[in-house]
């Protein structure tokens, strides 16, 4: 368990404690001259309720839910957390075997390549891109908990050779390749794609369809 | 106080599934369930508040 999980999770049991309290005492009974005696202090308990009122109702949920969404989103950029949603298993169990040839198994084997494997293509370049990424992130979300989507899925845009671009670019191996640099504009403009030449990224719609021969295989995570 | 009470204990549930599984279905929840009962507890608060104040002239 991550420090934010735990962090959430002990102040949502804090928040519902609160609840519990509010919930089991009538704010009409306390009457306004009533005192709690609070060990050091004697304060009056219907300011008591109200301050619990306003740390659990006001206070509290505020907290909870910025270490939630800073959970979500950051968390979403692990392997585990595209892995979570079983039809992106076969992508994550292919990108995992080291006998794999596809693009995304070879990138997951680079050394440069260390974390975040999904998120580093699949997020675009710069703020923008990575907000996009997120709010796709959304929708992927909508699409699976509600079980708007068939099998195999498929990517809905175009994918955009910049993600390829934002780190190869300008390299010395890849301004070494003569092709590269007939190819540039038509890689930028997105009239080409870097699979056009280096091959599947993943694994083939056939192969992740259910029933073929390679779907348990891949769904299971079973690597050969 | 008791909507209020009940609203945000339910959304502290979901919280905690969402922080002690990490499931996706967690993960719907918490953004799609439990922030909106967070934001309408908060706004009814508000409004409580509000009310009780302007009641007392204090506002």
């Amino acid at each position: 368990m991550s420090l934010l999980s735990f962090l959430t999770a002990a102040l949502a049991a804090l928040t519902l404690v609160g609840c519990l309290y509010l919930y089991f005492h009538d704010l009409r009974k306390l009457r306004p001259g009533k005192l709690t005696y609070l060990g050091l202090v004697t304060v009056p308990s219907l300011a008591i309720y109200k301050l619990i009122g306003l740390v659990t109702i006001g206070g509290l949920p505020v907290a909870v839910l910025a270490t939630a969404n800073m959970e979500i989103l950051e968390g979403a950029k692990s392997v585990e957390s595209c892995s979570g949603c079983h039809v992106m298993q076969p992508m994550v169990t292919d990108m995992m075997d080291p006998t794999s040839d596809s693009l995304a198994a070879r990138h997951y084997r680079a050394p440069a390549m260390q974390d975040h494997q999904c998120y580093t293509c699949h997020a675009g370049y710069g703020f923008g891109g990575a907000l996009a990424a997120k709010l796709e992130g959304y929708r992927h979300l909508v699409r699976y908990t509600t079980g708007l989507y068939t099998e195999p899925i498929r990517i809905r845009s175009h994918f955009d050779a910049k993600s390829c671009l934002s780190c190869h670019d300008g390299t010395a191996p890849y301004e070494e390749i003569r092709s590269h640099a007939i190819a540039g504009e038509r890689l930028s403009d997105g009239r080409m794609s870097c699979t056009n030449c280096h091959g599947m990224a993943h694994p083939s719609r056939t192969q992740r369809t259910p029933g073929s021969a390679d779907y348990e295989r891949l769904m299971t995570g079973r690597v050969e | 106080m008791k909507m209020e009470a009940v609203l945000t204990g339910l959304a502290s549930v979901i919280l905690i599934w969402f922080a002690l599984t990490r499931d996706p279905y967690a993960m719907g929840a918490t953004v799609f369930v439990a922030t909106p009962l967070y934001v309408v507890s908060g706004a009814s608060f508000i409004r409580r508040v509000v009310k009780e104040l302007s009641s007392k002239k204090v506002l």
